[in-house]
C-alpha cells in the first residue's frame, strides 16, 4: 500500500527520466552541416527507404571526399542524422520533430513518398527549415504555398503528357486504353492524369479501376480487361503487384500492343523477377536514367560515372530513387556553397531561384517548390536492359509494339 | 493504515503527480512535449483497454478500430467546420454508437473467436477508410485544419489535453474498479455463466464496458488527429497499436488500476530507448522484450513486485512439524 | 466468361487452401493462433528460391528442402519457446508468438532485404475448353489436395496422428496414457511449419517474395480458416476455395479494390453467425 505511493512517485520520476533521455543526446551543431534524415528502413516501405539511404550516402561521401562544402574560406563536411520511422507516418512526424528540436539539424530531407512528405512538410514550414523531398511527385502536396519544401521530382502531369503524346504519335493505330491503378497517393494520381490526358487526346477509355495494396490475384480483373480488348494497358503500382500483374497477363494468354507500367517497372528488380516476360514492357524511367547524357560539374561528372561508382559501393544498379536522393543532397550542397557564409535564409533563396545542372538532369524549383524542369524519360525493357525511347536528345532505340504472353 | 488516511494520501499523491506533469509541460521543449503526449496517449489507451481486457477478461484487439474511428470522426467533423472541442465530442459520440452496435454483434463470442473478430473489425474499418474516398479522402488521407498559434503553443495544448484525458481515464478506472459494475466485470471474467446465474446482467455489463472503453479510445484518436494534422487509413487503423496496448497492460498488470499506467510508462520509455539506439534492429528487440515480459513477468510488474510477495519471500521458514 | 471467372476463383482458391492448411492444423491441435505462420511461409519460399537459384536444384526438390528446414525450425521453436504457454489464455500465446514474429521478420528484412525475389521458372498455362489455366496454379490445386489428404491420413491412420488427436481431446488423459505431450505438440507445430513451407514453395512459383508478404499471408490464413472452420481437416480446403470464389466475384461486382474487404466482412459474418465455419464442427474428430 505504501508501495503504491512509492510507485506513483516512481512513475513520475520515470516520466521525467524519459524527458531526460530525450534531452540528453542533443548535440549542438558544431563543424559538420547536419542533415536531418528520416528513413523508412523497416515496414512496408523498407525497400524504398534503403534506396533513399544509399542515394544520400553516395552524395555525402562524394562531397566529403572533396573536403566538404566550401563556405567562404572554410570547408564543412556533411553529416546525415538518420532515424528509422518504420514506414509509419506518425513516427515520421515524431522524428522530424525530434530532428528539429533535439538534434537541431540545419536542413531536412523528406521521408519517402508523397503522403509522408505532406505530413512532415507542415513541421518544416513551422520551424522554417528547408526540406528537400526526393521522392514526392504529386502536385497536390506542393499546392500548399510553402516556402521550405523543395521537390526534386517534377509533376506527374509532365510524365502523363509526354507518354500520351509519344504513344499517340508512334502507335497511331491504338485507339483504346485500359487504366488500372493502385489505390495509393502517387499511383492513383498519375493514373488519373494519364486517363484524363488520353481521353482528351481521343482515346477510348475501356477500363478504369483501382486495386488495394496486398491484392494477391488479378485474374478476374485481367479477364475483364482482355474482354474489353484495349490497345494500350496503363497499370500503376509498386513493384510487387506489377510483377504479379504481368505474370497473370501471360498465364491468361494476353497479347497487347503496348503495356506501360508505372512505377515499379523502372527498377531493374522488375526485369530480374520476370525474366523474358518483361520484354517490351514500357515504363517511364520516371525522371532519370543512366543512359541519359547530362553533365555534372560538381560530383560524378556524368550519369554513367554515377552508376559505376554506385555499383562499386553497393554491388547493384541504382534506380531513379537513389539518383534523386543523391541529386537532392547535391542541390542542397550546391546551394550552401553558393549562399556563402552559412545563413539559412540565403540558402533558401539560392534553392528557390537557382538552376542546378546535375548528373540527374537540370533542376530548377518553381514557385510552388516543385522542380519545374521536366525531363521525363520513356523506356522500354529489351533483353533485360532499358532502352530510352524519348526524348529524342537521349534516345537509344525505337519502340517495339507488342507485348506477348510467352 | 485506516482507510480514510490511505484515501487522502492517494488523492494527495495524485495531485502532486498531476502538478508535476503540468509543470513539466510548461518547462519542456517541443520534442519532450511530443514524447510526453505520446506517453499520455499510451496511458489513455491502456486504461481504456484494461476495462474490457483486464477487468472483464475479453481479449480485445479492437483498440485500433476505435482509435481510427475517433480520429476520422473528429477529423471529418473538423473539415466540415466544426470547432475542435465539438469535433472531439462528436468523435466520442460516434465511438459510443459504434461500441453499442459492435458490442451487440461481437460480444456473443468468447476467447479466440472474440479476439479474431476484433482483428477482423480493424481490417474492415481500414479498408473502408481506404476506399470510401468521398468521406475519408481514401488512401490519400485527410488533412485537418491546423491549430492557430506557435508550435510551442500547439505542443503544450495537446500535451495538456491528452493528459487531461489520461486523468479522466484514471478516475473512470477507479470508479469502475470500486463499483458494483467493476465487481460484475470481474465476475464475468472469472466465470461468465456462473455470473449470469447469480444475477449479473451479463450482456448489459459487457456492452457497457465496451462502450466506456470505446468512448475513451475514440477521444484519444480524435485528439491525436487534431494534433498531427494529417491522418491516413494505414496509420489510423494500425493493427500494431491493437497489439502493443494489451502488451503494455500485461506488462504493468491487467485488471488493476495502476497496472496499465506503469506498463505504458515502462514500455514507452523502453521503446524510445531501443528505437533511438538500434536503428536496424529495433523491432526485433521489441519482439525480444515482448517475449521476455511474457516469460518473466506474466502477471505484470505490479503483481510480481508487490509488497505482499516481498513479505512472502523474506518471511522466515515455517517451523518444523507443521507440514 | 463466367466459366473463366469460376476457374480463376478456384485456382486462387487452391493457392489459398495450401496457404492455410498449416495454420489450421496448429490451431486445431494446439489451440493457439500461430502468428508466425505467414513468416514460416515466406521463409519456406526463400529457402526454395535460394536452393533453386544458388544451388541450381529443381524447384520441387528445393521446396522439399524448405519443408525439412521449416519442420526442424518449427519443432525447435515450439519445444523451446511456445511450449510454456500452450495452455495459457489466447491472449498470452498470441502476444508471445507475435513477439517472436517481430524478431524473425526483422531478421529476414536485414538478411534478405525487402527487394522482391522470384523463381524464374515459368510453367506457362494450358488452354482447356477455351479457358486459360495457369499450370503453376493447377499444381497448387494438386498440392492442396495432397496436403489435405496427407493430413487426413496422418491423423487417422498413423500412430503419431492418433497421439495428436488424443492430446487434442484431453491433454491430461493422454499424458496419463504415456503419450509424451510436449513432444506431440512440438511435432505438430513442426508439421504445421512444414506445410507452411510447402505452401511457400508453391507460392514462390507465383509471387515475387518479400518479407513483407508474411503479414498478408497471415491475414489471408485467418480469414480462410474462419470461413472454412477452425480445426477440422478439410477446413482450410473449403475455406480457401470459398474465399477464392468470394474474392473473385467480389472483384466483378464491387471492383477490385473491395475484394479484400469482402473477405474480411464475410469472415466477421461467419464468426458471428456460424463460428464453426462453413464446414462444420470444431475439433479434430
Amino acid at each position: 500500500m505504501l508501495l503504491r505511493q512509492l510507485l506513483k512517485y516512481a512513475s513520475c520520476t520515470l516520466a521525467l527520466g524519459l524527458a531526460g533521455l530525450a534531452g540528453s543526446p542533443a548535440v549542438f551543431a558544431a563543424d559538420p552541416i547536419r542533415l536531418g534524415t528520416p528513413l523508412s528502413l523497416t515496414g512496408t516501405l523498407a525497400d524504398e527507404g534503403m534506396k533513399e539511404q544509399s542515394g544520400l550516402e553516395m552524395c555525402v561521401e562524394a562531397v566529403n571526399a572533396k573536403g566538404g562544402v566550401k563556405i567562404g574560406n572554410e570547408q564543412r563536411k556533411l553529416e546525415l542524422i538518420k532515424y528509422d520511422y518504420q514506414s509509419e507516418t506518425s513516427r515520421a512526424v515524431q522524428i522530424v520533430q525530434r530532428l528539429l528540436t533535439v538534434d537541431k539539424v540545419d536542413f531536412l530531407f523528406a521521408p519517402y513518398g508523397s503522403g509522408d512528405t505532406k505530413a512532415t512538410a507542415v513541421l518544416a514550414e513551422r520551424y522554417n527549415v528547408p526540406m528537400i523531398a526526393t521522392s514526392a511527385a504529386t502536385e497536390a502536396i506542393y499546392h500548399q504555398k510553402q516556402k521550405n519544401l523543395f521537390g526534386i521530382p517534377f509533376p506527374n502531369r509532365a510524365i502523363a503528357e509526354a507518354e500520351v503524346k509519344f504513344y499517340k504519335t508512334n502507335v497511331p493505330q491504338a485507339k483504346k486504353i485500359a487504366v488500372f491503378a493502385l489505390n495509393s497517393l502517387f499511383p492513383k494520381a498519375i493514373a488519373a492524369e494519364v486517363r484524363q490526358m488520353a481521353a482528351s487526346e481521343g482515346y477510348e477509355v475501356v477500363y478504369d479501376r483501382l486495386y488495394s495494396p496486398g491484392t494477391l490475384d488479378f485474374a478476374n480483373v485481367l479477364t475483364q480487361i482482355k474482354a474489353a480488348n484495349p490497345d494500350w494497358l496503363y497499370a500503376t503500382g509498386y513493384i510487387q503487384e506489377l510483377i504479379l500483374l504481368r505474370r497473370q497477363m501471360a498465364s491468361l494468354g494476353m497479347n497487347l500492343p503496348v503495356v506501360t507500367m508505372t512505377a515499379g517497372a523502372a527498377y531493374p528488380d522488375f526485369g530480374q523477377n520476370l525474366g523474358p516476360l518483361a520484354e517490351n514492357v514500357t515504363s517511364n524511367a520516371w525522371w532519370w536514367h543512366p543512359s541519359a547524357t547530362y553533365k555534372d560539374a560538381y560530383i560524378f561528372d556524368t550519369a554513367l560515372n554515377y552508376v559505376e561508382a554506385f555499383k562499386k559501393k553497393y554491388n547493384k544498379e541504382p534506380t531513379y530513387l537513389e539518383a534523386a536522393a543523391t541529386a537532392g543532397c547535391e542541390v542542397l550542397a550546391l546551394s550552401i556553397e553558393q549562399a556563402g557564409p552559412a545563413n539559412i535564409d540565403a540558402v533558401r533563396n539560392v534553392l528557390a531561384s537557382g538552376r542546378f545542372e546535375t548528373f540527374y538532369g537540370p533542376i530548377k524549383f518553381g514557385a510552388n517548390g516543385q522542380n519545374e524542369v521536366a525531363s521525363p524519360l520513356l523506356l522500354q525493357i529489351r533483353n533485360g536492359k532499358y532502352v530510352t525511347l524519348d526524348p529524342k536528345e537521349v534516345k537509344t532505340g525505337d519502340l517495339i509494339v507488342s507485348v506477348k504472353a510467352q | 493504515m485506516p482507510r480514510r488516511t490511505t484515501e487522502l494520501l492517494r488523492g494527495g499523491a495524485l495531485i502532486v503527480v498531476a502538478t508535476a506533469v503540468v509543470l513539466f509541460g510548461f518547462g519542456a521543449n517541443n520534442y519532450q512535449l511530443q514524447a510526453g503526449t505520446t506517453l499520455a496517449m499510451a496511458v489513455v489507451l491502456c486504461l481504456a483497454w484494461n476495462i474490457v481486457g483486464g477487468y472483464m477478461g475479453y481479449p480485445s484487439f479492437g483498440t485500433a478500430a476505435f482509435f481510427g474511428l475517433g480520429a476520422y470522426a473528429g477529423g471529418i467533423a473538423q473539415t466540415y467546420g466544426l470547432p475542435m472541442g465539438l469535433a472531439w465530442a462528436a468523435a466520442a459520440l460516434v465511438g459510443a454508437v459504434f461500441a453499442i452496435v459492435l458490442g451487440a454483434i461481437l460480444l456473443r463470442l468468447r476467447g479466440h473467436y472474440f479476439a479474431i473478430g476484433t482483428i477482423a473489425v480493424v481490417e474492415v474499418m481500414r479498408e473502408i477508410a481506404n476506399n470510401w474516398d468521398a468521406l475519408t479522402g481514401g488512401a490519400i488521407g485527410l488533412s485537418l485544419p491546423i491549430l492557430a498559434g506557435s508550435p510551442r503553443f500547439a505542443g503544450i495544448f495537446f500535451y495538456l489535453a491528452m493528459w487531461a484525458l489520461a486523468l479522466l481515464a484514471l478516475l473512470l478506472t477507479v470508479a469502475v474498479a470500486r463499483s458494483k459494475f467493476g465487481f460484475g466485470l470481474r465476475c464475468i471474467r472469472q466465470n461468465e455463466d456462473a455470473a449470469s446465474m447469480v444475477g449479473v446482467d451479463v450482456f448489459k455489463f459487457k456492452v457497457a464496458a465496451f462502450v466506456t472503453s470505446g468512448i475513451v479510445i475514440a477521444l484519444a484518436g480524435a485528439i491525436y488527429a487534431s494534433m498531427v494534422g494529417f491522418i491516413e487509413p494505414k496509420d489510423a487503423f494500425n493493427i500494431l497499436l491493437s497489439i502493443e496496448v494489451p502488451v503494455m497492460v500485461m506488462l504493468g498488470a491487467a485488471g488493476t488500476v495502476l497496472g496499465p499506467v506503469i506498463g505504458a510508462i515502462v514500455y514507452v520509455v523502453l521503446r524510445e530507448l531501443v528505437w533511438v539506439n538500434f536503428i536496424n534492429f529495433h523491432s526485433a528487440i521489441l519482439g525480444v522484450i515482448i517475449v521476455a515480459v511474457i516469460y518473466f513477468i506474466p502477471k505484470g510488474l505490479l503483481r510480481e513486485f508487490s509488497l505482499t510477495r516481498w513479505r512472502k519471500w523474506t518471511a522466515p521458514p515455517a517451523p518444523a512439524g507443521q507440514g | 466468361m463466367i466459366a473463366q471467372y469460376v476457374a480463376n476463383g478456384l485456382l486462387i482458391g487452391s493457392l489459398y487452401a495450401c496457404l492455410a492448411v498449416g495454420f489450421s492444423l496448429i490451431y486445431g491441435v494446439l489451440n493457439i493462433i500461430n502468428v508466425l505462420h505467414g513468416t514460416f511461409v515466406v521463409l519456406g519460399a526463400y529457402v526454395t528460391i535460394y536452393c533453386a537459384q544458388l544451388l541450381g536444384i529443381s524447384p520441387l526438390i528445393s521446396a522439399l528442402v524448405g519443408c525439412a528446414v521449416m519442420f526442424v525450425f518449427g519443432y525447435l521453436v515450439q519445444r523451446l519457446l511456445i511450449n510454456e504457454v500452450v495452455a495459457a489464455p489466447v491472449f498470452i500465446s498470441f502476444t508471445l508468438i507475435f513477439g517472436l514474429d517481430l524478431l524473425v521478420n526483422n531478421a529476414m528484412i536485414q538478411g534478405f532485404t525487402a527487394t522482391p525475389r522470384s523463381l524464374l521458372v515459368d510453367y506457362g498455362s494450358i488452354s482447356l475448353f477455351g479457358l486459360s489455366l495457369s499450370v503453376a496454379r493447377l499444381g497448387a490445386m494438386a498440392l492442396a489436395l495432397v496436403l489435405t489428404g496427407a493430413l487426413y491420413w496422418l491423423l487417422r491412420h498413423s500412430q503419431m496422428g492418433r497421439a495428436i488427436i488424443a492430446v487434442r481431446m484431453d491433454r491430461h488423459a493422454a499424458a496419463l496414457l504415456g503419450i509424451r505431450v510436449p513432444r506431440v505438440y512440438a511435432i505438430t507445430f513442426g508439421i504445421g511449419a512444414l506445410m507452411a513451407a510447402a505452401a511457400g514453395g508453391a507460392l514462390a512459383l507465383v509471387y515475387p517474395i518479400t518479407p513483407l508478404l508474411s503479414g498478408v499471408f497471415l491475414g489471408k490464413s485467418f480469414v480462410i480458416c474462419v470461413l472454412g472452420g477452425l480445426g477440422i481437416v478439410p477446413g482450410a480446403l473449403v475455406g480457401g476455395l470459398a474465399l477464392g470464389m468470394l474474392e473473385s466475384f467480389g472483384t466483378i461486382v464491387f471492383g477490385s479494390q473491395w475484394s479484400t474487404t469482402v473477405g474480411f466482412v464475410l469472415m466477421l459474418l461467419v464468426l458471428v453467425l456460424r463460428p464453426t465455419g462453413l464446414a462444420g464442427r470444431k475439433g479434430y474428430e
